[in-house]
């Protein structure tokens, strides 16, 4: 036994709001309809975990009152607090393991905060508090080191974000589904150094539910949708040092060669993938992260429509961050449009493998955990 | 991030479409150890200390009382120049509560020879259009703390950075 099957899922929302619903009642649809997707009852159930963070939840620290909703009562169940892609790697642990035959993996966000107030709480380091450090400034210094040392433009990291957006036109989910043009990116307003607010994601409201079964279960019930067959994980220090360093997103890679270790295969495998990219700088930094080039040759890669929805690697099929994103649900819900890839139900692509590499830089990238699931098809 | 304020945010009375404010108050103090009391007792003199790692040589500035590269506890206390070597910076466009009035750098400064940057406020520059900010420094820009007339052992003595003529 040595696969782990997605075996259902279901979101809601995601906008701009949570249209009407709390947090917990998003969560109950979700969940409800993961179960159903993955024809699992709730009695059948082993294990829940929740992925998601005090300050966009807004109950600290306690999962109590979410635990009816993700259908977790009298089961064990557990939050993870770096990201979907890591609760998914935790979820895969246990089933493997043997601990867990059918695990549920719940989020949802549904707090909106003042972004005038800056949390210190989410941005530990005595020495850097002080100084309006937030995740997008995080994303600032990153961009402007990329455009330094590597010579992308601004015009480049445009084109990125443009191409992602054309995705998102035609994904049925995604909050932003308007393909901006080049030039409407360029011109959005300014947040920080280089990037516009259209290549820096919006703040979604929704929830994303994913069910992971044994291959037991899914050889028994024919539910698989998709199979994990390698995953990663990889945390770097919280500290500043070389920008270079940080650009070859070292975490990532690590992450991923873990991940293509345990399924056995290579980037050359890999027909698509959906990477959790907070700016353009971080989309092109993991085309080279993940091998896919060359240091210095992402842009050309976008240039040549390589990672565009009609090319050879479609990277985003979604939109990607920039198109949807949900702090606490974002990385379940890309690994669920990663298995959607794979089922054929998104973007008009034959993928036989797909790439999730989420993380959980909604923080910011400072100290962050990459995880990396690598998804393939095939029936039970 | 660049959002209008949503008034539902603000603490008061439940609004009409049924968003309900709340907010945390929590206050919390930390001991900040011995290693950066030390350095904080210092900065206060306008001097910048850093910690060095017995085996691999590196300095530390900010101090650090371990080493990550060797996992081995830093043992020997340096006073460093005052000059910083500009890694990366970004110009924020986005006012927060408390900081200030945008645009405003904020910097990764690396500081004399050490091998981890300081984040701090990047001043005194000047410029013409706010966009033009965006490309005034660059990696490797040298840049000298201005110190605050009135210091009380925190970061913001040291009032900003500025580039060294
Ligand atoms: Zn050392």
């Amino acid at each position: 036994m040595d696969r782990v099957a997605i075996a259902g899922h279901a979101t809601y929302g995601f906008e701009g709001d949570t249209g009407q619903r709390s947090d917990t009642e998003m969560m109950l649809e979700a969940s409800m309809a993961a179960l159903e997707n993955a024809d699992v009852t709730h009695e059948e159930l082993d294990s829940v975990i929740y992925t998601g963070q005090d300050t966009y939840d807004g109950a600290a620290i306690s999962d109590g009152q979410r635990v009816s909703a993700a259908g977790g009562y009298r089961k064990p169940f557990m939050r993870v607090q770096n990201g979907g892609g890591s609760a998914i790697h935790q979820a895969t642990a246990k089933i493997l393991s043997g601990k867990a035959d059918i695990v549920s993996i719940v989020a949802t966000d549904s707090v909106r905060a003042d972004p005038r107030k800056l949390s210190w709480t989410s941005h530990e380091a005595l020495y850097h508090r002080p100084f309006g450090q937030s995740n997008d400034q995080s994303f600032g210094l990153l961009a402007t080191a990329h455009q330094e040392e590597r010579g992308v433009t601004v015009d480049e990291l445009a084109r990125v974000a443009a191409k992602n957006y054309e995705a998102a036109a035609e994904n049925d989910v995604a909050h932003r589904q308007e393909a901006y043009s080049v030039d409407e990116i360029l011109d959005a307003e300014r947040v920080v150094g280089p990037l516009t607010e259209l290549m820096l994601r919006p703040n979604s409201f929704g929830a994303a539910v994913c069910v992971l079964v044994s291959e037991e279960v899914a050889e028994a019930k024919g539910n698989a949708r998709s199979w994990i067959s390698g995953t990663g994980l990889s945390t770097d220090r919280y500290w500043y040092r070389e920008m270079s360093r940080r650009l070859e997103q070292p975490t990532l890679e690590k992450a991923a060669a873990a991940a293509f270790d345990e399924a056995g295969v290579s980037i050359d495998d890999v027909d698509a993938a959906e990477i959790a990219a907070y700016s353009p700088t971080l989309e092109l930094t993991s085309y080279e992260a993940l091998g896919l080039c060359e240091e210095g040759a992402s842009v050309s890669l976008v240039e040549d429509g390589v990672t565009a929805a009609g090319g050879s690697f479609p990277v985003n099929l979604s939109g990607g961050p920039l198109a949807t994103s949900p702090p606490n649900a974002g990385g379940i819900y890309r690994a669920i449009a990663a298995s959607q890839v794979i089922e054929g139900e998104l973007g008009d692509v034959d993928a036989d493998r797909v790439l999730l590499a989420d993380n959980d830089m909604h923080l910011g990238e400072p100290g962050r955990t990459d995880a990396v699931l690598v998804l393939e098809g095939g029936a039970a | 991030m660049a959002d209008e304020p949503d008034p539902s945010v603000q603490t008061g009375d439940v609004n009409p479409e049924y968003k309900y404010p709340f907010h945390w108050d929590l206050d919390f103090s930390l001991n900040i150890g011995e290693d950066n009391r030390k350095f904080f007792d210092a900065i206060e003199d306008k001097k910048l200390l850093g910690k060095r790692c017995p085996e691999c040589g590196a300095t530390f500035v900010p101090p650090q009382s371990v080493c990550v590269e060797c996992y081995v506890e830093t043992d020997e206390w340096v006073e460093v120049e005052q000059r910083g070597i500009v890694e990366s910076y970004t110009a924020c466009f986005f006012e927060f509560e408390n900081l200030p009035e945008p645009p405003y750098i904020t910097a990764a400064i690396r500081i004399d020879d050490s091998d981890i940057c300081l984040l701090h406020f990047i001043d005194d520059i000047e410029y013409d259009d706010h966009y033009e900010l965006v490309e005034k420094l660059h990696k490797g820009t040298e840049v000298e703390p201005v110190w605050a007339d009135e210091r009380e052992g925190h970061i913001r003595d040291i009032s900003h950075w500025r580039p060294v003529e």
